[in-house]
């Protein structure tokens, strides 16, 4: 990872915004995080897959196997009704620290 | 890369050594090591389609994967953490948790511990006993067993016992010695009405009281004047005459009352 002062916090908000707009799995949310930032946060399998174990621990998200046809059996994550009640805090959470900064950062 | 040395890429052949070595951790259940497989694949995939030749592509593909040390790590802190997040036990489970995870130094470990354990209770048993026997007698500093060295076939032995006039003599003739307390140990049959008992009974001189520290429940030491009179210790007195000492502190022999 090598946006590492993210970690925690941000992970769970964005995987579950990801999971939101639909169900997906570890590799591609990497890919997804990748190409939203232009290349500047490349996560792990490493560091991703231990927060998807806890986000399932916690409730905020479950995962089922998908087999499409012909192909190896892929694990999906789809988001919850407590998960998506987290989303909503986290989010809320999230726009009042970028509602201080962009005040702060404003041009006197 | 001199790349004529090396054997052709089998790409299920590297994915199958990948995967043992893994699985070696018992942390990675088998459905993960599927996730992960998939994963290590679908980097496989990409990093074939950026123009790497399949050897390359699947060293690039390991490494984004990630390495077997950390996944190890990471597996291993989310198996305890799913485990006692479920109980809701916290730090005896993991306790437990990590007690299966290496049994042998665990093992170990409580077997040392246990005997060490074990000695020092058993020293410090020994030493109370050696520090309190026969340490409550007041003047007991200043109280001596005289014992004799009897030569017998050549080898000297030391034996508790001295000449019955030995006594008197020590106390008559040698200023230092302010009592000499004689003793003898005998066995006989107590009898109180109809109850007949027998005893290890003591024949003691009249200071036995002034020199060790037996204090009486009732009665007067001047009893041991008397050559026909007895001094019982209060669990022998509960038992034959029925008699209850007020306050007993320790039901230790040492205790007597006279009786008339």
């Amino acid at each position: 990872m090598s946006t590492k002062s993210l970690n925690g916090a941000s992970i769970t908000a964005i995987v579950l915004s990801i999971l939101k707009r639909g169900d997906s799995y570890g590799y591609e949310i990497i890919s997804q995080v990748r190409e939203l930032s232009g290349g500047d946060v490349e996560w792990t399998a490493g560091s991703l897959y231990p927060v998807l174990h806890r986000m399932k621990t916690n409730g905020w998200i479950r995962d089922y196997w998908h087999e499409p046809d012909g192909e190896r059996r892929r694990r999906y994550y789809t988001i919850t009704p407590a998960g998506e009640k987290a989303l909503d805090a986290e989010r809320r959470k999230w726009m009042t620290f970028h509602h201080v900064l962009t005040a702060l950062w404003e041009p006197t | 890369m001199p790349q004529k040395h090396l054997p052709p890429f089998d790409l299920e052949v590297a994915i199958s050594t990948w995967r043992q070595f893994l699985s070696r951790d018992r942390a990675i259940l088998p459905e993960d090591l599927d996730e992960l497989e998939q994963h290590l694949r679908d980097e496989y995939e990409a990093a074939l389609h950026g123009g790497l030749p399949p050897r390359e592509a699947f060293d690039r593909a390991r490494q984004g994967t990630g390495n077997s040390g950390d996944l190890h790590a990471s597996y291993r802190r989310i198996a305890s953490e799913k485990r006692y997040s479920r109980a809701g036990i916290g730090r005896e489970i993991r306790y437990m948790a990590s007690l299966a995870r290496s049994p042998v130094a665990s093992i170990i470990n409580i077997i040392g511990l246990s005997i060490a354990i074990a000695s020092v209770i058993t020293v410090f048993r020994f030493l109370d006993v050696y520090w309190t026997l026969d340490s409550f007698h007041d003047r007991g500093d200043r109280i001596f067993l005289v014992n004799s060295v009897v030569e017998q076939n050549g080898t000297p032995e030391l034996r508790g016992t001295v000449p019955a006039p030995l006594g008197p003599a020590l106390e008559q003739s040698v200023v230092q010695v302010v009592h000499a307390v004689r003793v003898r140990d005998a066995s006989a049959t107590l009898t109180v009405g109809d109850k007949a008992m027998p005893e290890r009974v003591m024949f003691a001189a009249p200071s036995f009281l002034d020199v060790f520290s037996f204090p009486l429940a009732t009665g007067s030491r001047q009893a041991l004047r008397d050559p026909s009179s007895v001094i019982l210790s209060s669990a022998v007195a509960v038992c034959t005459i029925g008699f209850h000492a007020r306050s007993v502190a320790r039901m230790n022999p040492a205790h007597v009352l006279q009786s008339a």
